[in-house]
């Protein structure tokens, strides 16, 4: 008989659950394979020792609890007790239990998360299949819960940790997963990931109490966490992962699965685009990269093109620049794709703390990035915007353009959230933003934007990291007459579309605004309220006008005719309505 | 083959970033060379600091950022001014340059200043001097599009020709040692007959930064000398009453900056320093609102 401690494991085999989906993996690999061994580690009672036999494998169990070995014996399966906590008691389940059969793959399912070491279990499977061995180290299937699921998150924000018997926070587990870490761990330990069937649940066993404002679906509070973690990455109501691993090159994760490093250089990447028609205007752009007094910075020139000779060409002109400053220029070829392409490309490539921008036809002044990076010193994780002047410039006859105004500064140098959600006022020039706010927020440019994907952009990002502003003008951007901007060939149509698609992203956003914005919200409203009643009053105004324009008259018509032209008029009113009666 | 020489005149220089201009235009000289341009080049740095602005290992550096052209760095000991440094380092060069660069130690040369400068002055024996496009904070000096004739060049970028430079004297440094000896020079040599031009295809970057005006920020030195140069270069180039304006303007401004400069002006008058009238000078001299001319903004 076995005690209720000994129960709670005791779960059954279903399709569709985290044991059905490790047992599709096992069939989606399974090939040739038959009667070889599925060695299952910390196997419980074995929920998937039948469908595994099924398949034609021959099914091993070896578990630390007797309750469970007990019942797969009775079961007619093979199951072992042994604890694997002992340095040497994997080595003799493969050469002793085991023996000369060889094991296809070995499944560990809610085993992980309960080894003190899993780093040294992994490294314990390598010696028992050394490489150039009898047997080759068979596959490995993991099923992991995911501690990264938002309904942890979401009650760990407001300090609540409910650990369970079992489930997410299982009392006895001993390490915690999210993707990222566990893709390092198998990394480090020399497999790659094959395939995966990861289980996801809307609710997990973590979803109580279910009015709690995180939780609750319908709060603003939940609904702006959930964004950030649905925008953070894909696993944020993936419960299990349930994943394939075979022994490989130990690749790096995949982009967007690292752990953020702890130190990136350098400060500030650089994401530039061309499309590699103004050449001396992108030499011109260059000159005030390379006249930085800051130099803590790379540049990733994004050439968008499909013409590989442009960007050879531009190859060609960053490497007439110093090598001091070249060697940082990263050229790169984006070819297709709206005008976020190749920003999206840029940021992909970037190694920076932070990520500004700048466009070829724009123009830094010698402390630009020295700015960013004084301002990042005092104001962490914030967008940092400096203020940027505009310029007007007109085609020329020798070289690409002439400038035809004086520096302007049309845009205010302190950031208005509340006035931003109407229209931009920040060139992308202005800005720079923290990478990990980039990658944790899976902040990437709408290329389904044509254009106005940078205000996009700027919104997404700012709404949970706020701005701070330098109050420097450093940058300057250049305004085309009319007619010769490539933005120009854009219809209007095409803007107010990206505009309105714009707008109802975010009116489906819960928006965060910093302090002061109350104020600001209460004088806009004022502001409206006060011209409503202004245009009121106009109305009375003008019905009054009428009002008085028409009395005028009658006194005019009253002082040229007299009484007597009164009594005239009413005579003969008397005269017609007796003709009427008498004829009547 | 066209010679070039690549003069600096440093007051307090930075000597890290210095280091970094020497580099820019020392690889815009090799560019120069490669495509045939010019055939040599070489860099020469004058110091008027009170202490030497570049030590051993700055020195060292320079030479280094400017290999395989020559460098050769002279400590002045002695505030020389911008025209003055660049007159002694003229006088002391052991080569004879066709052409000469001035630099301010506060630009960077694009990597194709020389080639498109030196490539279109050779064009024209006439050009006697020429400037390059300054960003990010462009001059608003006017210029004709198609001859690109401009009133004045430059000095924080400008190539000469040797026998315009020498033809007039070199700059007046006795009258103008910080500012305003551009626009004399420039005018000088077109008195000569010599053309200035504006070459808008060669660029070199300015360390000139905004403030939230629009306009660079002017130092009290600068203010002081667009005070006293305007009123050297009105006398010394016909205008005696433009002088007149000014000076009676200048007696009605409480700034003290402003103040200064015409005291100084009057005891140049009364010591009778002031720089005598150039004949002939008002059929180039340009004076336009404050401006010597014509401004596109």
């Amino acid at each position: 008989m076995t005690t209720p401690s000994e129960q709670r494991y005791a779960f059954g085999f279903a399709a569709g659950t985290p044991y059905g989906h490790a047992v599709d993996l096992l069939r989606l690999r399974q090939g040739d394979h038959h009667s070889e061994v599925i060695l299952d580690l910390g196997c419980g009672f074995g929920a998937i020792a039948e469908p595994v036999e099924d398949l034609g494998f021959s099914y091993v169990g070896i578990d630390v609890e007797g309750a469970g070995v007990e019942s797969l014996r009775s079961r007619g399966m093979e199951a072992h007790v042994v604890d694997l906590a002992d340095p040497a008691a994997l080595g003799h389940v493969i050469n002793d239990l085991v023996g000369p059969r060889r094991v296809f793959a070995i499944t560990m399912l809610d085993f992980l998360e309960h080894v003190p070491s899993p780093r040294a279990l992994l490294a314990s499977l390598e010696e028992c299949f050394p490489k150039g061995g009898t047997h080759e180290l068979p596959l490995i299937v993991l099923s992991v819960p995911n501690v990264g699921h938002y309904d942890i998150a979401a009650k760990l924000l407001l300090g609540i940790w409910d650990v369970s018997a079992t489930g997410l926070l299982d009392e006895t587990h001993l390490s915690w997963f999210t993707s990222g870490r566990l893709t390092s761990l198998m990394s480090e330990a020399g497999y790659q990931e094959v395939s995966r069937k990861d289980f996801s649940l809307a609710a997990s066993d973590q979803a109580f109490p279910w009015d709690l404002a995180s939780l609750a679906s319908t709060t603003p509070l939940s609904s702006l966490l959930r964004r950030i973690r649905r925008e953070a990455d894909e696993f944020g109501w993936v419960n299990q992962f349930v994943r394939v691993y075979e022994r490989g090159a130990g690749s790096a994760p995949p982009q967007g699965e690292q752990d953020p490093p702890s130190h990136v250089e350098p400060f500030l990447s650089v994401i530039m685009r061309t499309q590699g028609r103004r050449r001396q205007m992108l030499g011109e752009a260059l000159l005030c990269l390379m006249a930085q007094t800051d130099d803590d910075f790379e540049v990733i020139l994004c050439v968008h093109t499909d013409d590989s000779p442009v960007t050879a060409e531009v190859k060609s002109q960053v490497s007439q620049f110093p090598s001091s400053f070249a060697a940082r220029v990263n050229v790169i070829e984006v070819s297709g794709g709206s005008r976020g392409a190749p920003l999206n490309a840029g940021l992909k490539s970037a190694n920076g703390r932070y990520v500004a921008f700048l466009d070829d036809d724009d123009l830094v002044t010698a402390n630009w990035v020295e700015a960013f990076h004084r301002r990042a010193a005092t104001n962490p994780g914030q967008v940092l915007r400096s203020v940027t002047g505009t310029q007007t410039i007109t085609a020329a006859a020798r070289g690409e353009y002439l400038v035809t105004g004086r520096v302007d500064f049309p845009y205010p140098s302190k950031f208005d959230p509340v006035r931003h959600l109407y229209s931009n006022s920040t060139p992308i020039c202005s800005i720079a933003i923290p990478m990990v706010a980039i990658r944790a927020n899976g902040a990437w440019f709408d290329e389904s934007l044509a254009v106005l994907e940078d205000w996009d952009f700027l919104m997404r990002v700012s709404n949970t990291c706020g701005v701070s502003d330098t109050w420097e003008a450093t940058s300057i951007y250049h305004l085309w007459a009319p007619g010769q901007a490539s933005s120009a060939a854009e219809p209007e149509a095409l803007w107010m579309t990206c505009r309105d698609a714009v707008h109802a992203r975010l009116n489906d956003m819960v928006l965060l605004l910093p302090r002061g914005s109350a104020s600001s919200i209460a004088q806009l409203v004022e502001d409206g309220t006060s011209s409503e009643r202004l245009h009121a009053l106009d109305m009375e105004v003008a019905r009054l006008r009428g009002e008085t324009a028409q009395q005028y008259a009658e006194i005019a018509w009253l002082r040229k005719h007299g009484l007597r032209g009164l009594m005239r008029d009413a005579v003969h009113a008397l005269r017609q309505r007796f003709r009427t009666a008498r004829s009547s | 083959m066209v010679s070039l020489r690549i003069q600096f005149v440093l007051f307090e220089t930075d000597p890290a970033r210095f280091v970094t201009v020497v580099e820019t235009a020392a690889e815009s000289a090799r560019l120069a060379i490669d495509t045939g341009v010019i055939g040599s080049a070489a860099l020469a740095i004058g110091d008027c600091s009170p202490s030497p602005s570049l030590d051993s290992q700055g020195i060292a550096s320079a030479e280094g950022a400017a290999a395989p052209l020559d460098c050769a760095y002279t400590f002045f000991d002695a505030n020389l001014g911008s025209g003055g440094g660049s007159n002694e380092l003229w006088r002391a060069r052991r080569e004879d340059s066709d052409l000469l660069l001035i630099l301010n130690p506060d630009t960077m040369c694009s990597p194709t200043l020389i080639a498109e400068l030196a490539g279109f002055m050779l064009q024209d024996p006439s050009i006697g001097i020429a400037d390059a496009r300054q960003i990010p904070m462009e001059h608003p000096k006017a210029f004709d599009p198609t001859t690109l004739d401009v009133s004045w060049a430059s000095g924080a970028c400008m190539m000469l020709r040797r026998e315009a430079f020498e033809a007039v004297g070199l700059f007046a440094a006795e009258y103008f040692p910080l500012y305003c000896d551009d626009v004399d020079l420039s005018w000088r040599i077109r008195l000569q007959g010599y053309r200035c031009v504006h070459v808008p295809t060669a660029v070199v970057h300015h360390d000139k930064r905004p403030n939230l005006s629009g306009r660079p920020t002017a130092s009290d030195l600068e203010q002081y000398w667009a005070a006293l140069g305007g009123l050297l270069m009105a006398t010394r180039w016909g205008r005696q009453d433009l002088a007149e304006d000014l000076e009676i303007s200048l007696q009605k401004s409480d700034d003290a900056i402003q103040t200064r400069a015409l005291a100084d002006f009057l005891e140049m008058r009364r010591d009778g320093t002031l720089p005598e009238s150039l004949p002939g000078g008002e059929r180039v001299a340009e004076f336009m609102s404050g401006n010597y001319a014509e401004h596109r903004f």
